[in-house]
């Protein structure tokens, strides 16, 4: 009898445990407050303002710290929602998205965001711009303002700029500029072979990006507000600024002056130029860590391209990744490093360039993609979510993955094929 | 002794009687009409229609393309300058290849030194970042160096594309091995 007893006590205890496990899951993602994105009846503005709700409710989902509602609840913008019936809903925030414009093209969007458990408005706020085709950042700083509101974990990386370089066919490729999502676009270089855009600083005023139309390739630095250019450098064979050090002040350029692909460390306020490294392979895509005293790049001084560390001033070379043969295309913040590597035989039976996330302090690795070509990782400012480019069956897309929510979400580039992407 | 004397002499007159008859049959053959060719204009039909160029400039054109090259025409003569082929994520040259690069070399070695031979790397769609654009360059670069080894005088620059000028865009290998390639370009 005891025995009987033990057992289903154990029994219970692991079935509870399990349960346990599972509930916290539910927990987790009951915590998220469900909102309703609704646009007003009496605005004259639907067109735009239905894109508007798509990309916010994008938005809010990307966050990972809104559940979107499907539902349909229209009122007028000064009218009061029906908040019974919102609260039976299960409907936690109701946003009224209404718009007017100006004879002078300005665009305004309002919005009321209310606490449908609180029976309150909690905010209401307009976003203004002066043509109506940049809406995306209208919908982006309103998903910003209602995520700062709860003073959940900053999202304002979706506001920034991404500026990237997209073929347009045989040695040709202008440079863009769009936002997060690709949604907006304007064409910034075009004419020529124009790839590699970098930006100059965090202030996203000024790009470098590599020239093919000059005698040799050319580093240029251009202020894309009023159009001064600069001259960088200049090299035969290639030349590709592969990363900004945080205050501006360095760059870690690949250049080739005698025919051979290095590494060089260029002071942007002397124009003093370093040779990094000197491995007559290929050593490219320097990128600065730990204060900007040491790089990671991609050589093939092991006999395949592989992800490597070292010191700016001193010769030691540290292999950093010992997972795949082909690694390349490295980025990294504080200790993590996220690296492209081409896996054979994946779970589609075709060739594939996998994202990998490592850890310089430990053995942990995580892949964030499973098919494609993935490449030009590029964490957000605080390391929490991760741009990269995908190519898949011909078709580029801009990736973005939300590394502590475990998802990732494809924005496809209408414009062809993306080169190379910064933000 | 008479006696062998006497078939001395009778050999030696069979003997000359034969060579008489044969000298006979020769004539025979000598006897038909004979061809003069000496000035003769029928004697253009056996002279090659090709020129034998003296031109020793180093001047070339570009005379069409191939699948697998271009046609210059240099110093007169027309030959084709083949692409130079890699296999997947390599930059040394395979036996094959170098056989081509060499022969290529034999061609250019007669472009003077004021020209120019533009070698460009490409790759094909794999791996589209910096680490393609560097591995362009690299088999550029071991084309170079061939040539200049192998006695091309011209000035030789490299460039590399990458992967962005594809010569065939299918998704198939046979197709990627078409874009792992170097060509050369000539300038003035």
């Amino acid at each position: 009898m005891k025995k009987i007893l033990l057992i289903t006590f154990f029994m219970i205890t692991t079935v509870f445990g399990a349960v346990d496990a599972k509930l916290e899951i539910v927990k987790n993602a009951n915590t998220l407050p469900k909102i309703l994105i609704s646009i007003a009846s009496d605005t004259a503005e639907i067109s735009t303002l239905s894109k508007i709700k798509d990309l916010l409710s994008k938005d809010l989902e990307i966050s990972g710290h809104f559940e979107i509602l499907d539902t349909q609840n229209i009122l007028k913008y000064e009218e009061l929602p029906d908040l019974t019936s919102l609260s039976t809903q299960g409907v936690d925030l109701f946003l009224n998205l209404s718009a007017v414009k100006n004879v002078s093209g300005e665009y305004k969007l309002l919005t009321k965001l209310f606490d449908i458990n609180a029976q309150a408005m909690i905010l209401e706020k307009s976003f203004t711009t002066s043509r109506e085709n940049r809406y995306p950042f209208l919908a982006h700083r309103t998903a910003i303002s209602i995520n700062d509101h709860f003073k959940a974990p900053s999202i304002k990386w979706m506001d920034k700029f991404v500026i990237y370089s997209v073929y347009q066919g045989a040695g040709k490729a202008n440079i863009m500029i769009g936002d997060y999502t690709l949604t907006y676009k304007k064409t910034i270089v075009k004419g020529g072979l124009n790839i590699f855009p970098k930006w100059a600083s965090n202030e996203q005023r000024s790009i470098y990006y590599t020239s093919y139309n000059y005698d040799k390739p050319t580093l240029v630095k251009l202020n894309i507000f009023n159009r001064d250019k600069k001259i960088i450098m200049s090299s035969e064979g290639m030349i590709a600024c592969s990363d900004v050090s945080n205050d501006a002040s360095k760059l870690l350029i690949t250049a080739s002056p005698s025919g051979q692909p290095d590494i060089y460390s260029y002071n942007v306020n002397s124009g003093q130029k370093t040779r990094v490294t000197t491995y007559s392979g290929i050593d490219v895509g320097g990128q600065f860590i730990e204060d900007d005293s040491r790089i990671v790049f991609v050589s093939d001084r092991l006999g395949s391209p592989n992800i490597f560390a070292k010191s700016v001033n001193s010769r030691g070379v540290e292999k950093l990744v010992y997972h795949s043969r082909n690694n390349s295309s490295a980025t990294s913040y504080k200790d993590s490093i996220v690296y492209s590597s081409k896996d054979k035989n994946n779970e589609l039976g075709t060739n594939a360039f996998n994202l990998y996330l490592m850890s310089t302090r430990s053995d942990d690795l995580k892949r964030l993609t499973s098919s494609g070509i993935n490449q030009f990782p590029k964490f957000s400012s605080d390391g929490e979510s991760l741009l990269f480019i995908k190519t898949f069956n011909g078709v580029s897309s801009i990736g973005i993955v939300r590394l502590n929510f475990n998802k990732s979400y494809l924005f496809p580039s209408k414009n062809g094929m993306i080169q190379s992407i910064d933000w | 002794m008479k006696k062998i004397s006497i078939y001395s002499f009778l050999v030696a007159s069979v003997l000359f009687t034969t060579g008489c008859s044969e000298k006979n049959v020769d004539m025979t053959v000598d006897n038909t009409p004979k061809q003069v060719v000496d000035n003769s204009e029928s004697a253009l039909n056996t002279i090659p229609d090709t020129t034998i160029n003296e031109i020793t400039d180093g001047s070339f054109s570009m005379a069409g393309e191939a699948d697998n090259g271009v046609y210059y025409i240099i110093n007169g003569k027309k030959v084709l300058i083949e692409n130079v082929y890699f296999g997947f994520n390599k930059y040394d040259l395979t036996t094959s290849m170098k056989d081509v690069v060499m022969s290529n070399a034999n061609k250019l070695s007669a472009v003077n030194t004021a020209s120019t031979i533009k070698v460009t790397g490409n790759t094909d769609e794999w791996g589209t970042d910096e680490y393609n654009y560097a591995l362009g360059l690299k088999r550029a670069k071991v084309v170079k160096d061939v040539l200049i080894n192998n006695g091309v005088n011209a000035n030789v620059t490299l460039i590399t594309l990458g992967e962005s000028n594809p010569t065939c865009t299918s998704k198939t290998s046979a197709c990627w091995q078409k874009n792992r390639r170097v060509e050369h370009a000539l300038t003035k």
